[in-house]
């Protein structure tokens, strides 16, 4: 990075945090704090709720998986329009017309006291593990690209992030969330026009998307059933119902976004809003990967991305091994560039032989770099380099976007990205701490630990509540370095408990004999009937999509039983 | 802490806004079906 990148990222980091403290005044009182005393527009909380969900990890770690695997992630989202407007039908009347302060709340007036606090406290251990995860993502690739120190790195996300969280509450939040996605996407647009320009000027747009699609980046749907894809049209149809339904209708960090709404209608603008942009902006963030794809089919890529045991391997006994491979890669490249631009120039009946010519010289530079892949993983003992996302090593899938940001693009333009990397980071992090401390507050420290303190005793607690999630999000960003591929570490945390607690919501909509011990023990039920699902030998195998609606058709099924079982509960 | 809150403009129809979502995801699933068949080919 240069002085005027430094300099953006700088001005970014100040103006976000000011902002945000401007946001102090109006953070009075708990429901000030908490809901914005629910007055905000229902842009600003559609914007909001988009942030929260668009990470670092969406940005670094999807491009990275465009890049590798081509499009099919975008059949992920193929629930979300029906989650929302089902979202907008049941459960957000429910929330919005009970005054609640959380979702979970909502279990108490239905349930009773020990479904809320266990469906809470589910919250917020998932939470605050993801948490974690959100920051230390990006801190790692920033670490290891600019050889920052990554404690310094986790600080300088989280540190600025717990601050205006703190003091602003969920307008702070809010506001800061609206700038941010304008930087995300105003850098991913950017992206998007330095690629382009980094295409050959005798490849055009559409011929270029062919080479893409001859190496498999533009398979957008896949209609096979197989469970144990995760990217197919039916497990994100299906299962991405399921997983959207629960993370927009049980999980507090988005509930809490639509309840600062000014109106029931404008709540419901504020999910449906995700229904009409979140794919095309998905769209966007995938096209940056293919379209990197293809800028380094035509410029040079590095042999491998992450540069992580780049030194032990120069320093050890296979470092000639790997010079070797580094010249057998770059003639490979060459052929592989030859062909594109044949395939790209090709028409009519010799445009099938450039298509194989394509494939093999494709196939041949993979090949390479999966043996510079098992040397890495010889001389590091990674076991990471030993498995593939597509058909690039999946240790180098993170490392895709960062690598061209910080090699490819002109000063300022990566300072830009680099602020839009934070961005997204500190959104998705703020949300979650807003939630979490909101989930303390009203569902364990005042409905079981001091139920008549003033408002000010509470907002004081609400302000720690975010500063303790915050550090605990900082300490568990350091140990969340070793969970795995970065974009799946946060749905496979929520997918374990987000069925289970969908299953809860949808048994209190749907069977009026349901009672508190029905709902207790039939989310037990099906967390635990998930949890072993998804480690046990015969069925890890099926994708963690299809753990979604597991999880709500075990409570379904328990906690009717239970409930028809035991004494019907008074109605409330 | 908890209040029932009303609000003017509460219950709004929202059908019609609902079936726009569900027409227009179609319509973007059908144009992503067609990019990717169009460029795989």
């Amino acid at each position: 990075m240069r002085l005027l990148d430094w300099l953006v990222v700088a001005g970014y980091l100040l103006w976000i945090v000011i902002d945000g403290l401007r946001r102090t005044k109006a953070a009075k009182g708990v429901e000030g704090y908490l809901l914005a005393n629910r007055s905000l527009p229902w842009w600003a909380v559609g914007l909001s709720v988009m942030a929260t969900q668009l990470s670092a990890i969406t940005l670094v770690g999807t491009t990275g998986q465009a890049y590798a695997d081509g499009m099919r992630f975008i059949q992920f989202y193929f629930g979300l329009p029906f989650a929302m407007v089902i979202l907008s039908v049941t459960l957000v009347p429910f929330f919005y017309r009970s005054g609640v302060y959380t979702a979970y709340e909502y279990l108490e007036k239905r349930f009773d006291v020990k479904t809320r606090t266990l469906a809470s406290l589910l919250f917020l251990f998932g939470r605050s593990m993801s948490t974690g995860a959100i920051i230390s993502a990006p801190a790692v690739i920033l670490s290891i690209i600019f050889h920052w120190n990554l404690t310094l790195t986790i600080l300088a996300i989280g540190g600025p992030t717990i601050l205006y969280t703190m003091l602003g509450g969920v307008q702070a939040v809010t506001w800061t969330d609206v700038k941010q996605m304008a930087i995300v996407v105003g850098g991913l647009v950017c992206a998007v026009i330095a690629l382009i320009l980094g295409l050959p000027h005798d490849v055009g747009i559409g011929q270029a998307l062919h080479v893409a699609g001859a190496a498999g980046r533009m398979n957008t749907i896949d209609f096979h059933f197989d469970p144990r894809q995760t990217y197919t049209f039916w497990s994100g149809l299906i299962g991405g119902l399921f997983l959207h339904l629960s993370y927009f209708g049980c999980d507090q960090s988005q509930v809490q976004r639509y309840l600062t709404a000014k109106s029931l209608t404008q709540a419901r603008h504020s999910l449906l809003m995700s229904a009409f942009v979140k794919i095309p902006l998905q769209v966007l963030v995938l096209m940056v990967g293919v379209f990197m794809f293809l800028f380094y089919v035509f410029n040079r890529p590095p042999m491998l991305f992450n540069t992580e045991y780049k030194d032990r391997v120069a320093q050890s006994a296979r470092a000639a091994d790997y010079q070797a491979l580094e010249s057998e890669f770059s003639q490979a490249y060459e052929k592989r560039r030859s062909a594109a631009t044949a395939l790209a120039q090709a028409d009519g009946p010799g445009r099938e032989g450039a298509h194989n010519v394509f494939q093999t010289a494709t196939a041949d530079m993979q090949a390479i770099r999966g043996r510079a892949a098992a040397l890495v993983k010889d001389v590091s003992g990674s076991q990471n380099y030993g498995e593939k996302t597509g058909d690039t090593p999946k240790p180098d899938v993170n490392y895709v976007f960062p690598t061209f940001v910080t090699t490819r693009l002109p000063q300022g333009l990566v300072g830009l990205i680099i602020a839009a990397i934070f961005a997204a980071a500190m959104s998705a992090t703020a949300g979650e701490l807003s939630a979490t401390a909101t989930a303390t507050v009203m569902d364990v420290y005042k409905r079981l630990l001091r139920r008549t303190e003033s408002d000010s005793h509470y907002l004081l607690v609400s302000r720690l509540a975010v500063a303790f999630w915050g550090f605990v999000a900082c300490v568990v960003a350091h140990v969340a370095v070793q969970l795995g591929s970065l974009i799946e570490v946060v749905n496979r945390i929520g997918s374990i408990f987000y069925g289970s607690l969908l299953g809860v919501f949808v048994l209190a909509l749907t069977f009026k004999r349901a009672n508190g011990h029905g709902a207790f023990i039939g989310l037990l039920s099906g967390i635990s009937f998930v949890v072993a699902f998804a480690f046990h030998p015969a069925t890890k195998s099926v994708s963690y999509l299809w753990h979604n609606p597991i999880g709500v058709i075990v409570v379904m099924i328990v906690g009717s039983i239970v409930s028809l079982l035991t004494k019907p509960q008074p109605v409330r | 802490m908890s209040q029932n809150v009303t609000l003017p403009g509460d219950e709004r129809p929202m059908g019609r806004t609902y079936l726009l979502v569900v027409a227009c995801h179609i319509a973007v699933i059908t144009i992503l079906w067609w990019v990717g068949h169009t460029f795989t080919r």
